[in-house]
């Protein structure tokens, strides 16, 4: 069944609320929304409504993070990265195991329009050290990588969406924060000649588009989630980048400049085709937004397949 | 536990130790040949006061922040933090105060946890130090940790928005652990603060957000204690501390000019000799 990852995480961190006492939750005057109310409903003693200043937020968060807590502060993710001086001094210079919990990432927020948009997140939060940047991808790894985040105390950002998530990850996936993940349906990457990595909310189209193409197009094509983005799966990486991959195709709905595309650029030195947001969101419903600014299946094929053929002319 | 006046023994005796800190601090400025004077001379009579006279706390727990905790928001102060903090037993004496601001050295700039966490949060920038220390009592109040949590804030950086998104959230939680003193030196590095932002009515404006607040002389330091051990069942409390930016050095008091500039050997010599001078004074009266 299909579900927002901010739906996900809102039940997974109240399941884990039982057992994990130390659990703080932190929310900006977005529980609603950012789902941190489900925890906030049945723990009231451990959940702090902070008003419209998410910067206090953040600040506070870092401090009950050094005195033991393990903080989870949630906003949309445009305005907590608008509180970037907190997040690089109060959480990450502190090594502060905060989870700053943004939500309603990419264009796919809809009809709010560009103010509501992160669309930079990933590229800010990647240049602090130790920072921790996850993007689940479906109720199948979220609730891991929740997990994940509870028990280990390190500074992360969750990047999560109001899109629904269609179920892609197989039911025996096992999140490592170390790897990625590979797609069904799509060759292993020892036979494609191309591999697609996605990450967040694009993960099913790019799937399919994978599948079309290896299917179609007789150009065989893996596809991969990348739900930890930072550190980097620099092992993984190198396993699923083998000899015989031409070129690598990256989806994601952020700024094509700082996220997912700019990290594999800069890991390999195989032609890279981003494809991603690379102007100011506007606003639309979800569907017509994910076709204008090309996330869609159809989009991710054409764009792949023109690639493709930029690939081949240039080993002529 | 300490009693809630200063014996005139202990006042004494404080008196001389910061005849002592304040040496200690332009020496290590002019080591470095960089850092702030101006506000660590301000702040110095308030740190040293709490960590000797009204925190409780010991080397071996003090950094896991389950004792009394002071949080400096005014960063570049932290020659003042630094001297105090050693000579109270929570950083070795081994660490030599005169490595402040070189490579490696645990005594940042400004203060590092990663690097030294007895300073507890890093800072620096600033207006964010009071959030933090909130966070901090807020886990205290969750622990039902009975100890306190101070917080040294400079007057410019109320500036900060920040600031007074955190002066809601300690009142509506009704923080009865918190204490923060405000060193109000009247000076910041573009001008005096009534010129860049003024900040008046300050206490008016503190006790709006719904904090109790008092004034007093920042280099009393019986105000300074006594202050230092009020409670209120009502929610945080605020000390806005009078104080004089470069306190005790002719040349540099109330001088904007001496917010961030290190004495040279001359200027140094000059103004250990005004501090000691102060000491025999005090010592004959």
């Amino acid at each position: 069944m299909k579900a927002a990852t901010r739906e996900t995480f809102g039940k997974t961190l109240l399941e884990l609320g039982h057992a994990h006492s130390d659990i703080v939750v932190l929310d900006a005057d977005l529980a609603k929304s950012t789902k941190s109310e489900l925890f906030g409903n049945t723990f009231p003693d451990r959940f702090f409504e902070c008003g419209i200043a998410e910067g206090n937020m953040i600040g506070i968060a870092a401090g009950l993070a050094l005195a033991g807590k393990r903080p989870f502060a949630c906003s949309f993710g445009c305005f907590l990265i608008g509180r970037f001086e907190q997040i690089r001094m109060s959480v990450s210079y502190n090594q502060a195991p905060v989870v700053l919990v943004g939500t309603h990432a990419g264009v796919t927020i809809g009809e709010d329009g560009h103010s509501q948009m992160a669309l930079e997140d990933i590229g800010l939060m990647r240049n602090l050290p130790d920072m921790h940047v996850l993007q689940p991808t479906d109720a199948i790894d979220t609730p891991q990588i929740v997990s994940y985040l509870v028990e280990h105390r390190v500074p992360a950002y969750l990047r999560l969406t109001r899109q629904k998530m269609a179920p892609i990850l197989p039911d025996t996936y096992t999140f490592s924060l170390s790897e990625g993940a590979l797609l069904p349906q799509t060759p292993p990457p020892a036979e494609a000649q191309l591999l697609m990595l996605v990450s967040g909310g694009p993960a099913e189209a790019a799937m399919l588009a994978a599948q079309h193409l290896s299917a179609d197009a007789s150009i065989p094509t893996t596809c991969a989630v990348m739900n930890t983005l930072w550190p980097l799966p620099q092992t993984w990486l190198d396993s699923v980048i083998t000899s015989n991959i031409q070129g690598i195709i990256t989806v994601e709905d952020h700024y094509t400049t700082g996220g997912l595309g700019s990290i594999i650029a800069e890991h390999t030195s195989l032609p890279v085709q981003k494809i991603g947001i690379e102007t100011y969101g506007q606003s639309g419903t979800e569907s017509e937004l994910i076709h204008h600014y090309g996330l869609d299946t159809q989009s991710i094929i054409e764009k792949s397949l023109a690639f493709h053929k930029g690939l081949n002319l240039s080993q002529l | 536990m300490d009693s809630k006046e200063l014996s005139p023994t202990q006042l004494a005796t404080l008196s001389d130790t910061l005849v002592d800190m304040r040496k200690v601090i332009l020496k290590m400025i002019a080591e470095a040949k960089s850092g702030h004077p101006g506000g660590s001379l301000s702040a110095i009579d308030i740190i040293a006061t709490l960590f000797l006279h009204r925190m409780k706390y010991t080397p071996e727990h003090y950094a896991s922040l389950s004792e009394d905790v002071f949080v400096l928001s005014k960063g570049h102060g932290v020659p003042a933090l630094y001297v105090v903090l050693q000579k109270v037993g929570l950083i070795s004496d081994s660490l030599d105060l005169m490595s402040l601001r070189k490579l490696g050295s645990p005594l940042q700039g400004h203060p590092d946890r990663v690097r030294l966490p007895e300073v507890v949060a890093s800072t620096g920038s600033l207006g964010q130090g009071l959030s933090m220390a909130v966070g901090i009592a807020l886990a205290k109040k969750l622990n039902n940790d009975p100890h306190h949590v101070f917080v040294l804030s400079g007057d410019g950086e109320l500036q900060e928005g920040q600031v007074w998104e955190a002066l809601m959230f300690a009142s509506k939680l009704k923080l009865t652990n918190l204490t923060v003193y405000i060193d109000r030196n009247q000076g910041q590095i573009d001008g005096p603060t009534e010129t860049v932002m003024p900040l008046e009515p300050l206490d008016k404006k503190f006790e709006a957000f719904g904090w109790e607040t008092h004034t007093i002389d920042g280099h009393n330091l019986e105000a300074i204690h006594k202050t230092a051990h009020l409670t209120s069942t009502q929610g945080p409390l605020c000390i806005i501390a009078d104080t004089v930016k470069g306190h005790s050095v002719s040349f540099m008091e109330h001088k904007i000019k001496w917010h961030g500039v290190a004495p040279n050997d001359e200027e140094l010599e000059q103004a250990l000799n005004e501090i000691e001078s102060k000491r025999n004074r005090e010592r004959s009266v």
